[in-house]
């Protein structure tokens, strides 16, 4: 492979690594469609039914355990939040800033 | 990284970068610095961009990056001290400048090797930004001997503190870039 592009590799792994320190780094697809579709969901204070959540016209085309395993990585970054003394059905979400 | 083979468009691509990062400081940070801070002398900039690109060269080509930076660093001189009239700025000391940062990384390279061998050995973007500070510890002793008749520290700090925030912001400015390479990708 040509040197320049060898280089260009190792210049986008850098810039990989610095985006996910520097916490920029774009979520993943079904992430983000989860992400978007609890902020359509949520209510004044916040709350989104998991039920509705799922149902989502963003969400609903993603496989089951897709959108299941990218609702626990929301949970577990905290963009999503079970609420204390539910065990399911709903989640607290804070509201989305202009660059998520 | 088979860092022995000369490559034109590594060497074009070098070229643009450097050029572009050297305008850049120019045209845009230092008129802002001299804004800013008017008493700091005309040759420090406080935001020094092509020490990163100096940097990144050396790092991904090795000793061939002397070959692909010294054309474009030497016209980018003859233009500031010729076109602009910025006089005192010596040819001698883009060599000091190279010579330091190949050091900086070659030190790095050696300093944060440790399961992988120096020639298989990656740097991660902080291990990368610390050899950029190495090779500024040198450059900005070399420059500030060579500018001035003895060791002085504000010239010493200002140096070291643009070449770093130059790799900073050069770096950043590849994760900008890239993530508006992906985005207009995905329109």
């Amino acid at each position: 492979m040509d040197n320049t592009i060898k280089a260009l590799v190792a210049m986008r792994k850098l810039a990989a690594e610095m985006e996910r320190d520097l916490g920029i780094a774009d979520l993943p697809e079904a992430q983000r469609l989860s992400l978007l579709a609890a902020s359509d969901l949520r209510d004044s204070e916040g709350k989104i039914s998991s039920a509705e959540l799922r149902l989502h016209p963003l969400v609903r085309e993603l496989a089951r355990p897709t959108f299941f395993r990218a609702i626990s990585a929301l949970e577990e970054a905290g963009r999503l939040i079970r609420p204390k003394g539910v065990q399911r059905g709903s989640y607290e979400m804070r509201a989305l800033s202009a660059d998520e | 990284m088979n860092k022995s083979a000369f490559s034109l468009s590594a060497w074009i691509t070098v070229s643009i970068a450097y050029a572009a990062s050297y305008s850049m400081t120019n045209g845009f940070f230092e008129p802002l610095q001299n804004i800013l801070a008017p008493n700091l002398p005309s040759n420090i900039s406080l935001m020094f961009i092509p020490h990163g690109v100096r940097i990144l060269t050396f790092y991904f080509f090795g000793p061939l990056g002397y070959l692909y930076l010294a054309p474009v660093s030497w016209l980018m001189w003859a233009l500031e001290v010729y076109g602009q009239q910025h006089i005192g700025f010596l040819p001698i000391g883009i060599l000091f400048s190279l010579i330091s940062c190949h050091i900086g990384v070659e030190v790095g390279r050696r300093v944060f090797v440790l399961k992988n061998s120096v020639a298989t050995f990656t740097f991660n973007w902080k291990q990368l930004l610390a050899a950029g500070v190495i090779g500024s510890l040198l450059n900005s002793t070399s420059l500030t001997l060579l500018y001035n008749s003895g060791f002085d520290s504000l010239t010493f700090v200002g140096y070291l503190f643009g070449d770093v925030a130059g790799q900073f912001l050069l770096m950043l400015s590849l994760v900008v870039f890239f993530k508006l390479a992906r985005a207009f990708s995905d329109l």
